[in-house]
């Protein structure tokens, strides 16, 4: 028994050009938000080609690398918008193709465990919604009409959660450095426009935040590491994000992360391979965040500037603790009503 | 303990706060300015824009700084506070710190030391009173004041208390002081006991002009918000329920404190019949520990009937035993196991109960202990005593152990299981001895 979905007319279309290409199997990840009765499907993906692939491999599905990639392609989404499913293409047998999509797993995991204690921070704060504090199951568009594009503003309230695991003795702690994240991220979530409930926004916003800073820590630690620099105190600019619309005329954005040292030319070629979207340079957003400027007296050694100082043990692997998204502008789209209505599928 | 009915309302703010930094050396000096501008860097917090409180239990949200308000549409700002004061007697406010605000703003940095240091990572419990007649904008309040002079008042706490690498954490702690001081905080490091606060206490009690013969500043102390359970599930003062008698140039004097009620049955203790002694000695146990003079829980059955063979009033056998016992063995027990004195009353006859009134008023006037009475085959409780000194007219407040059912405020005041009665509530001819415990004179 199948999942019922809800897709988008281009995205039908999408699929039917790849069942004219000559390669099989084609597969691909669908994205779009699932619901306890349905999925809706906003975007489907081809799997970008693996260069080395021999002649061979490419007649059977590389499960490893649509794994990568649906990986890949969740940084990608903003909040609301996840890899849904998977599809492949095939004159194959229809159970051999079943058995396949089965085993491709995807799964975003939070590795530092100090970005955890700041994640559980802001998983359980306070939401509100348009400057109010909504009833969990109220719906976010009361009296409003079907098919209009709404955007919500959202802000989030924190509160120190005390940490019962915590002795006294460990007030003072020795360390070997400290890593800290300071700084504004622009947070965005899409919600189908089905009766969806203020809980929902919540959950969907909140994760966002979370999962924006972790892929960008994560994104940079990596480089970090690879780089093995010596020097004592050294500021890095993380990625900042980029918006980029799915249609020209549609409210949906899927984004990625700009490094300082990048031009927009290579975000749109990451677009192509990652996302299939031709994209042009016009077309980004670059808005929401701007780049950190670094003037010589903001930043003192062992300064307290918004600082929430991180441990970093010689012998233990990085982690990060506590960087708080110091500010967020936040724009919640209910996505376009001409989605929900379609009877065949 | 009933806050004073001139006070209008009492607005108490709670919240956590994070207490980070980073030492790059162990010098002493360098490492208090760094304790310093960490503090400093904390009061600015909350004073600045992203500082929220959120009323508990109510949809109401404000910003503090920007005199902004959350709220839903039938509540407006000017209204805001009339309402609040007739919700309930004591507003509880949380310390909220908003992570959002219009863009665009910086992109994030990460910055990265490599530097042998210390890291100081402490959870600092912010906790405010302020009490106020009736005011008609939150600002008028002074919370945000209270908060930062609470922040100062822990920054000279943590470093009095800094020795080389160790840090306490201070911690808030509120008192009810006679009127007309009213609520006062006080700052204590966690986990030093009072034995060691001795200095401190002193010091409060000169600011206070409070005697210095009797505690107002251990921790025991500690002011009991009416809204707050007690997590042990017993009533406290039940007596305070009653309307009091009066009588002709009579007077009222009563237990001083705060004392729980113990009876029959509690703690899964079956002792119907036998163990209304151990019940008032508990009561008077517990007493004790809740104005300070005592760390000690108060004591099982077991334990008290342990102390008695302890002191070699009774043989090995006893514990365990469903013994009666009496004031001598109150006494006894009070002072083996609590290191207090106490006096023993006796009449000959319960008639004579009702000439003992001057006796009973000079001892809830000057000790305000509750009275454990024991006679014919009964023990109660006193907690004070109505009288007369030209008619001679007698009440006595009771505090019955002999009561079996639940914590009933309702029940045990209705019943009279705490209640006034008068001279005949004695058995007229059967003799009685009264323990009358001393509170010791220390701070």
């Amino acid at each position: 028994m199948g999942r019922g979905y809800i897709v988008q007319d281009d995205v039908e279309g999408y699929l039917s050009k790849l069942c004219e290409q000559k390669a099989d199997p084609v597969t691909g990840l669908l994205i779009g938000q699932s619901s306890t009765q349905r999925d809706y499907v906003v975007m489907a993906i081809r799997t970008p080609q693996k260069e080395e692939s021999a002649a061979a491999a490419r007649n059977s599905v590389d499960k490893e690398w649509v794994t990568e990639h649906a990986r890949q392609v969740s940084r990608m989404l903003p909040g609301g918008l996840s890899v849904v499913g998977v599809f492949i293409i095939t004159d194959a047998d229809a159970k051999d193709a079943l058995t396949t999509l089965r085993q491709v797993r995807v799964m975003l995991t939070l590795s530092s465990s100090g970005l955890k204690a700041w994640a559980h921070q802001i998983e359980s704060g306070l939401c509100l919604i348009d400057g109010k504090r909504l009833p969990e199951d109220s719906e976010l568009t009361v009296g409003q009409r079907r098919n209009v594009r709404q955007t919500y503003t959202a802000q989030l309230l924190i509160t120190t959660v005390r940490d019962e695991n915590k002795r006294l003795t460990d007030v003072i702690q020795q360390c070997g450095g400290s890593v800290s994240v300071t700084g504004a991220i622009h947070s965005r979530a899409y919600l189908h426009s089905n009766k969806p409930k203020a809980r929902l926004a919540e959950k969907l916003l909140k994760r966002d935040v979370v999962s924006t800073v972790a892929t960008r820590v994560q994104m940079m630690l990596e480089e970090l590491l690879a780089s093995d620099q010596e020097s004592k105190g050294k500021l890095f600019c993380l990625p900042h994000r980029i918006f980029c619309p799915l249609k020209v005329s549609g409210p949906l954005c899927v984004c990625d992360y700009q490094f300082s040292d990048e031009g927009l030319s290579e975000v749109t070629e990451r677009l192509k391979e990652m996302l299939d979207i031709d994209a042009a340079e016009e077309d980004l957003d670059t808005r929401q965040e701007t780049t950190f400027e670094i003037t010589g007296c903001d930043i003192t050694p062992g300064g307290h500037r918004d600082m929430h100082a991180c441990v970093l043990c010689p012998d233990c692997p990085p982690f990060c603790c506590l960087g708080v998204a110091m500010a967020t502008a936040v724009a919640l789209l209910a996505t376009a009503a001409s989605m929900l209505y379609l009877n065949d599928i | 303990v009933v806050v004073d009915s001139e006070i209008a309302t009492v607005l108490r703010v709670k919240g956590l706060l994070e207490f980070r930094c980073q030492l790059d050396s162990t010098d002493g000096q360098l490492v208090r300015n760094v304790i310093s501008r960490t503090f400093e860097t904390l009061r600015s917090q909350v004073k600045s824009e992203s500082c929220v409180l959120a009323v508990s239990d109510s949809p109401v949200i404000i910003w503090p700084n920007k005199d902004a308000y959350a709220t839903p549409e039938e509540i407006t700002p000017s209204t805001l506070c009339e309402d609040m004061h007739q919700w309930i007697h004591v507003i509880n406010l949380c310390l909220m710190t908003e992570v959002t605000k219009p863009g665009p703003l910086s992109a994030p940095i990460l910055t990265k030391t490599v530097l042998k240091s210390h890291f100081v990572n402490v959870t600092l419990p912010l906790d405010c009173v302020v009490c106020t007649g009736r005011s008609n904008t939150i600002k008028e309040y002074q919370l945000i004041e209270a908060l930062t002079h609470q922040l100062c008042e822990m920054e000279k706490v943590t470093l009095q208390n800094m020795k080389g690498m160790t840090l306490l954490v201070p911690e808030p702690v509120h008192f009810l002081l006679p009127e007309p001081k009213g609520l006062v905080t006080v700052v204590y490091p966690v986990g030093v006991p009072d034995s060691q606060l001795v200095a401190q206490r002193k010091e409060l009690h000169e600011q206070f002009e409070l005697p210095d013969d009797r505690p107002y500043f251990r921790r025991a102390n500690a002011y009991h918000f009416p809204n707050e359970p007690y997590k042990d599930g017993y009533l406290r003062n039940p007596h305070l329920a009653l309307t009091h008698p009066t009588l002709d140039n009579g007077k009222v004097y009563l237990v001083q404190g705060i004392y729980s009620y113990h009876h029959y049955m509690q703690d899964r203790v079956d002792d119907n019949g036998w163990g209304c002694a151990y019940r008032s000695l508990q009561t008077i146990c517990s007493w004790f520990q809740q104005q300070g003079y005592v760390e000690r829980p108060v004591p099982t059955h077991k334990e008290i009937q342990q102390a008695l063979v302890d002191v070699g009033d009774k043989q090995a056998s006893f514990v365990g035993s469903r013994q009666w016992i009496g004031s001598i063995e109150v006494q006894a027990v009070l002072g083996h196991l609590l290191g207090l004195t106490s006096k023993i009353l006796f009449v000959s006859q319960g008639a004579e109960l009702a000439s003992k009134g001057r006796e009973l008023a000079n001892h809830f006037l000057t000790e305000g202990t509750p009275v454990m009475i024991g006679g014919g085959v009964l023990a109660h409780t006193i907690l004070g005593v109505a009288w007369s000194e030209t008619t001679g007219q007698i009440r006595y407040l009771i505090l019955d152990p002999h009561y079996t059912g639940a914590e009933d405020l309702q029940v045990i005041t209705d019943k009279g299981w705490c209640g006034w009665k008068g001279p005949d509530f004695w058995d007229q001819t059967a003799y009685y001895n009264l323990c009358l415990p001393q509170r010791p004179k220390v701070i």
